[in-house]
């Protein structure tokens, strides 16, 4: 009996995986992808404490907190109560400065103070010739101080630990005794003014990154510019409404000690899984267009590329600028991911197309960090051109 | 009629073959990296009873930091070598190279209380390196298998030396090292090629 003994057949080639399932693959693959970025935010929170701790340190050995308060006249030998003056101005000229220390970084300030002012002659009740006049700050953050002037006359500054005062010749002085003087206080975070007098007004001005301003009240008048602001207070109140010894009534900014680049860092981390998934989305569409299955590997090692950019940033941003660490670590990830593209798919063509719009995702993200008040708009701005973008790319598509 | 004999040879080196031993040698990493937080106490508990120095415990814990990837990054390269000179290693033999390469943290806790730290990293690295290229070229009846592998993990262990020390540079460089590994495995992922369903590394 003939039989037929025919070879086993070789077992079908596999079929392509369908886009349906490979979308949904991808999909799973920029989840796990996210627990990287993940991974590299909770790597900038960590740097970023460690910073603020450092910064701290550093600001403390310039010069702290400053507070200052007064001048006032203590009617010595008892000095039981203080007379305040009627008319107090006060005005800090502040000018910031950063401190590196290898890689960490502080701002503090140096600030001019000037102040002037009137007393009364008819408050002071004391029957001595001498009067002392003080003003309490840390004399450890003062210097350069400019002699008083009291009355026409001019006294010397002593120092003491926690206050400037000076020793006045009260008995030929007229009703109304006009004071001014100045100094250069230097400190970080933050610069305090006591509103002293009766009628005061307190103007800040200089430059500083984000100042806010504090205090008793608000300022009347603010205006922060690019890197300079001004603000004046203004406050007028009974003499028997002024304490002294208290912070009460102080008003001035406040000054950030460290620097922002980890929350830029981690603000660009928001956009980490939108730059995925529109890579992913081109990737998937040259794939189409050119006929060619690309493995689910080399997605793979394309989203790695694009989480690898975050860390890239965060390490570079340590060592320049954010704008320069972006541009370099873009660079890289573009250089890497177009080559890669154009040696995958044997496509000089297809390499640059899905370069340009890596590029314009980076661009995108760079702008939507640097303004903020247009953000939302120029992102869902941004969105609907993609979103138009990948329509015109699936009409291409013929069945 | 004759009988048509047919020698129809199953293609072993599969796309699933590499998706089931990246998974082996994802979990094998893992095990061992725990097995190296076991090491980390060990090495914390000699530090109080005063054998290991503070700086030996903080250089030592910093190399066992890098467990997981050294384990990863050394039995990925293992898997495209075993492609490229296409001779079977079994999973037996992947344990026992990961294996050697946990030992090495030991060794090195071992050597630290005794000499300063590079020297013993020195001589330790050099032990683990000779024992795993030797046993390579066992496998693979190939010197050439054995150099690569030794290249692999004494690159590795340059790298890793070469963090612990540079403080605040490290995550520069730890970046840089990232993107330069991961151009590589691009590299490595266009050369492989299906050639009649078989992944083939194509030269």
């Amino acid at each position: 009996m003939m039989e037929n003994i025919l070879p086993p057949p070789f077992p079908a080639r596999k079929k392509p995986m369908s886009y349906g399932v490979k979308i949904v693959l991808l999909g799973l693959q920029a989840g796990v992808l996210m627990l990287g970025a993940l991974l590299i935010w909770l790597m900038a929170y960590s740097r970023d404490e460690r910073n603020k701790d450092v910064a701290d340190e550093i600001a403390r050995g310039w010069g702290g907190k400053v507070m200052i308060k007064g001048p006032v006249l203590l009617q010595c030998p008892d000095s039981a109560g203080y007379v305040v003056p009627v008319q107090f101005d006060c005005d800090a000229e502040v000018e910031s400065k950063s401190l590196h220390r290898s890689i960490y970084e502080a701002e503090v300030f140096d600030a001019r103070i000037s102040m002037s002012g009137t007393f009364l002659r008819e408050d002071v009740s004391t029957s001595g010739d001498y009067l002392l006049i003080q003003i309490a700050v840390e004399t450890k953050q003062v210097s350069d101080f400019s002699a008083l002037k009291f009355g026409g006359k001019i006294f010397e500054w002593a120092k003491s630990d926690s206050c400037l005062y000076a020793f006045v010749n009260f008995s030929e002085m007229p009703d109304k005794i006009d004071f001014s003087t100045g100094f250069n206080v230097r400190g970080s975070s933050s610069l305090f003014i006591k509103q002293i007098g009766c009628e005061s007004s307190v103007t800040i001005d200089g430059e500083a990154a984000n100042p806010s301003f504090k205090g008793g009240s608000l300022p009347v008048h603010r205006m922060v510019r690019d890197k300079t602001f001004t603000a004046r207070w203004e406050s007028s109140l009974t003499p028997a409404g002024i304490t002294y010894e208290d912070d009460s009534g102080a008003v001035g900014t406040k000054f950030l000690v460290g620097v922002d680049r980890y929350q830029k860092v981690v603000r660009s981390l928001k956009y980490a899984f939108i730059i995925i998934f529109l890579t992913y989305v081109s990737v998937l569409f040259t794939e189409i267009l050119m006929k060619r299955n690309i493995p689910l590997l080399n997605y793979f090692l394309i989203g790695a590329a694009l989480i690898m950019f975050y860390s890239l940033l965060l390490a570079f941003s340590e060592h320049m600028s954010f704008g320069m660490a972006y541009l370099i670590g873009a660079a890289m990830t573009v250089a890497l991911i177009s080559g890669y593209m154009w040696r995958m798919l044997g496509s000089r063509r297809a390499g640059i197309i899905n370069g340009l719009i890596l590029m314009s995702l980076y661009l995108g993200c760079f702008i939507l960090l640097t303004i903020s008040t247009y953000a939302l708009l120029l992102g869902s701005l941004i969105l609907f051109c993609a979103v138009a973008a990948m329509m015109y790319g699936s009409l291409q598509i013929k069945h | 009629m004759e009988e048509i004999k047919v020698n129809y040879v199953r293609p072993k080196y599969t796309l699933n073959w590499l998706g089931m031993h990246t998974l082996f040698v994802i979990g094998i990493s893992m095990v061992l990296a725990f097995i190296t937080v076991g090491f980390d106490n060990m090495a914390w508990s000699r530090t109080h009873a005063g054998l290991l120095t503070e700086t030996g415990y903080r250089l030592v814990g910093h190399t066992m930091d890098f467990s997981f990837a050294v384990t990863a990054i050394t039995l990925v390269s293992i898997m495209i070598v075993e492609l490229a000179f296409r001779k079977a290693i079994n999973y037996f033999q992947y344990i026992l190279i990961a294996v050697a390469l946990t030992v090495f943290y030991l060794l090195l806790m071992a050597m630290t209380e005794k000499m300063p730290f590079w020297v013993s990293y020195t001589i330790v690295s050099a032990m683990t390196i000779g024992l795993v290229s030797w046993f390579l070229t066992g496998i693979m009846d190939n010197r050439k298998a054995g150099r690569l592998g030794a290249m692999v993990i004494l690159v590795e262990y340059v790298l890793i030396f070469m963090l612990i020390q540079l403080g605040s540079m490290a995550l520069l460089v730890g970046s840089l090292a990232m993107f330069i590994l991961i151009a590589v495995a691009m590299y490595f992922s266009l050369k492989l090629k299906m050639v009649d369903d078989e992944l083939v590394l194509k030269k």
